[in-house]
């Protein structure tokens, strides 16, 4: 009892901070009341999270948190589970704090069943000294955050703290060799599963280290382990997510020895293997109690979730927005074009949020975007902060650049205006500022005088 | 002998392991501007365990992990004798970050191990705790502005004769904390810590390297002009112009 009302005080506080910050602003001021419930009571988060029946969830690595963080909420949610989760981007525990009274009841106690959360390598490190995670997804390692953390070595590390302080289950993915690893650095009470791919499908799912060579190496070349399926079952008899096959969006994946079809509705293919990522995660903490045909009806009504490879219509004309921030995402991603024709525009920011260095641009293959190639209609336009460093790029690659106009708001009107009609499909590959920025021009429709 | 008929061979070393900031830039770069000087050029690849390729006119190579730079020095032995004619004999090289501190004499690690160097170049290098980290601007004698950017624990120290690539660093750090230069140039080896594409925005350094190689082959200087390459070098100035007003 004692317990429980322990919150009450934190709780109350935390409200009235944020409806003080309601009624003084129109803010909704998320960052705030946390800060002033972390000051007032550190064991606030743990407190909350013991009281939810399944613990925590935590998602990490470079590529696909927010995505595969969505998914697995909306699984579980389809599981009756009252979920809490972290909006993207409120990657600290004071943003976690704040949403986390708002979900309380006045009494202190957590509306939800299970915390799903999304953090980046050095947050979730530091999160683990305040809450340890029941369950804890690892995605991959990448290159785009050198500027922070200096080297992939240095990253994997922060990754194994995190899986050190797991309590129940581990989910990792069995096709980065850095995350693969980390298997054999948790204890044995333990569980562990993994996802992967068909070894015919590493090809188009190269990682980073992966961009140079002819040779796709994976965790299975430094590590002697299975590497087909059936050798795979023989060393982890359960627990194995294996995309096999995929076609625009319908993906067969084995799920332990039952192979399933499903849609996947989620743009960008390196959806299909997040949906892996997550239908492993779901498993784990439904401790397998779900059938695969039920869980693959459920993947197909999941929709992308905000900001994320999102689609805008102005005045008619669509425009699909593609996050870019390393070279196997901008690869894949670019690889995900639609059958019909496509219009480009590249634009390339470099704030922290987008990363300092630009450096990783050199490491894409930008050849399916010439017009010889494929379906390309060429990139018409390129902007952000370092727009002509980008275009030396594809300069340098015999690319063609229609305009450069490092101002984004008069590069995003120009491209929408001049690259076909109503039915063109354009896409825009934008780092993270570049795409707030490209969402603010498109969203306020009347200045965009087309 | 024609200039226009020779093939010119650009050799990148340790493509897998010292490529960790699209290092591998530099040969695309320097294979596209020789095509616009109307040079013919190939890329070659040197990895762990391979033969040494006979004719060879450029060698580049970047930056890697500290542990995979532990097995590329290992590899490096065994092609030691080859790298240090090659750098006698006045071959162009552009060694950047990972590979300019294995060019060196020695690199001392974090846990006070020396690790041995080729001894080419003049430098040490000491791991340090503090990253330095950030855009780089820096002048050159020789070159001009130089801009980049940079990612290194380790810290190098120039021998008491060697030849600094930029005498005079304005934003970042280069070299170390606090001497102030950055890189390093010895006959046609050129090292820095300006990482990834560093020719792409800095095509002096690119045309150097060309025009060393052809004077080597040929037997004779050229000055080099384009069309193409001034309308390139357009854009490039554009690039270089955000660069120098950027902050770390
Ligand atoms: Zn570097």
């Amino acid at each position: 009892m004692k317990r429980s009302l322990s919150s009450v005080p934190s709780i109350l506080l935390g409200k009235l901070v944020r409806t003080l910050l309601v009624l003084s602003s129109k803010s909704s001021g998320t960052a705030l009341p946390g800060r002033v419930v972390e000051l007032v009571d550190k064991k606030f988060l743990i407190r909350m999270f013991s009281k939810m029946e399944y613990g925590v969830l935590l998602v990490s690595g470079t590529n696909g948190k927010t995505t595969t963080t969505h998914i697995i909420t909306k699984l579980l949610e389809a599981q009756g589970l009252r979920v809490f989760t972290n909006r993207s981007g409120s990657n600290f525990t004071r943003g976690v704090v704040s949403e986390l009274v708002h979900w309380s009841s006045i009494l202190g106690n957590p509306r939800a069943d299970i915390a799903v959360l999304e953090l980046d390598e050095a947050y979730g490190v530091h999160f683990c000294e305040v809450v340890k995670p029941n369950y804890t997804v690892l995605l991959n390692v990448t290159r785009d955050q050198l500027d922070r953390f200096g080297e992939l070595d240095y990253t994997a590390k922060l990754l194994t703290k995190i899986a050190k302080n797991t309590q129940n289950a581990l989910i990792l993915n069995c096709e980065d060799p850095h995350i693969y690893k980390i298997k054999n650095e948790v204890g044995k009470n333990i569980s562990t599963s993994f996802f992967g791919l068909n070894p015919k499908l590493r090809e188009t799912f190269r990682n980073d280290d992966e961009l140079h060579t002819h040779k796709v190496v994976t965790a299975y070349d430094e590590d002697e382990v299975p590497r087909t399926w059936e050798e795979m079952q023989a060393h982890k008899p359960m627990n194995t997510v294996i995309l096999e096959d995929f076609e625009n969006s319908r993906a067969l994946y084995t799920i332990n020895s039952h192979k399933i079809v499903a849609d996947i509705e989620i743009a960008g293919l390196h959806n299909v293997f997040n949906s892996a990522a997550a239908i492993a995660a779901v498993r784990a903490v439904m401790k397998n109690n779900l059938k695969g045909a039920e869980l693959m009806n459920l993947l197909s009504s999941v929709t992308s979730p905000f900001g994320r490879g999102e689609t805008i219509e102005v005045d008619g004309r669509k425009v699909e927005l593609v996050l870019v921030k390393n070279p196997a995402g901008f690869r894949l991603a670019m690889l995900s074009f639609e059958k019909s024709a496509t219009y480009s525009m590249i634009a390339i920011n470099d704030e922290y949020a987008d990363g300092r260095d630009i450096s990783w641009l050199w490491d894409v293959d930008f050849n399916i975007l010439n017009k010889k190639h494929g379906k390309s209609k060429g990139v018409k336009m390129i902007s952000g902060t370092r727009a002509y460093d980008m275009a030396l790029r594809l300069v340098y690659s015999n690319v063609e650049v229609d305009e450069i106009e490092p101002k984004i708001e008069l590069a995003t009107k120009n491209f929408i205006s001049n690259c076909g009609g109503k039915t063109s499909v354009r896409k825009i590959y934008c780092t993270y500022t570049a795409m707030l920025k490209i969402r603010q021009v498109l969203t306020n429709k009347r200045s965009l005088k087309i | 002998m024609s200039i226009f008929t020779e093939e010119f061979n650009i050799l990148e070393l340790y493509t897998k392991q010292m490529n960790i900031y699209g290092d591998t830039g530099n040969s695309q770069i320097l294979k596209k501007r020789m095509e616009l000087y109307s040079l013919r050029s190939n890329i070659l690849h040197y990895n762990i365990g391979d033969v040494f390729p006979t004719k060879v006119d450029i060698i580049v190579s970047g930056g890697g992990q500290d542990s995979s730079q532990m097995r590329v020095a290992e590899d490096l032995l065994s092609i030691k004798d080859h790298l240090k004619l090659h750098a006698l004999n006045s071959t162009p090289m552009l060694v950047v970050c990972g590979m300019y501190q294995l060019f060196g004499n020695y690199f001392e690690t974090s846990t006070g191990e020396k690790i041995s160097g080729l001894s080419i170049l003049d430098a040490h290098t000491v791991a340090q705790d503090k990253r330095l980290i950030g855009n780089v601007i820096a002048s050159s004698n020789t070159f001009g502005t130089l801009v980049g950017y940079e990612n290194h624990s380790g810290q190098t120290t120039l021998g008491a004769k060697a030849t600094a690539l930029a005498e005079q660093v304005s934003l970042g750090y280069g070299n170390d904390a606090t001497s102030q230069t950055e890189g390093i140039i010895y006959k046609n080896v050129i090292g820095t810590y300006l990482h990834g594409p560093v020719l792409s925005k800095n095509p002096k350094l690119a045309d150097y390297l060309i025009n060393c190689a052809v004077t080597k082959r040929m037997g004779y200087e050229v000055q080099l002009t384009s069309n193409s390459v001034a309308k390139l070098d357009e854009l490039v100035e554009q690039a270089r112009k955000v660069a120098q007003k950027l902050r770390r």
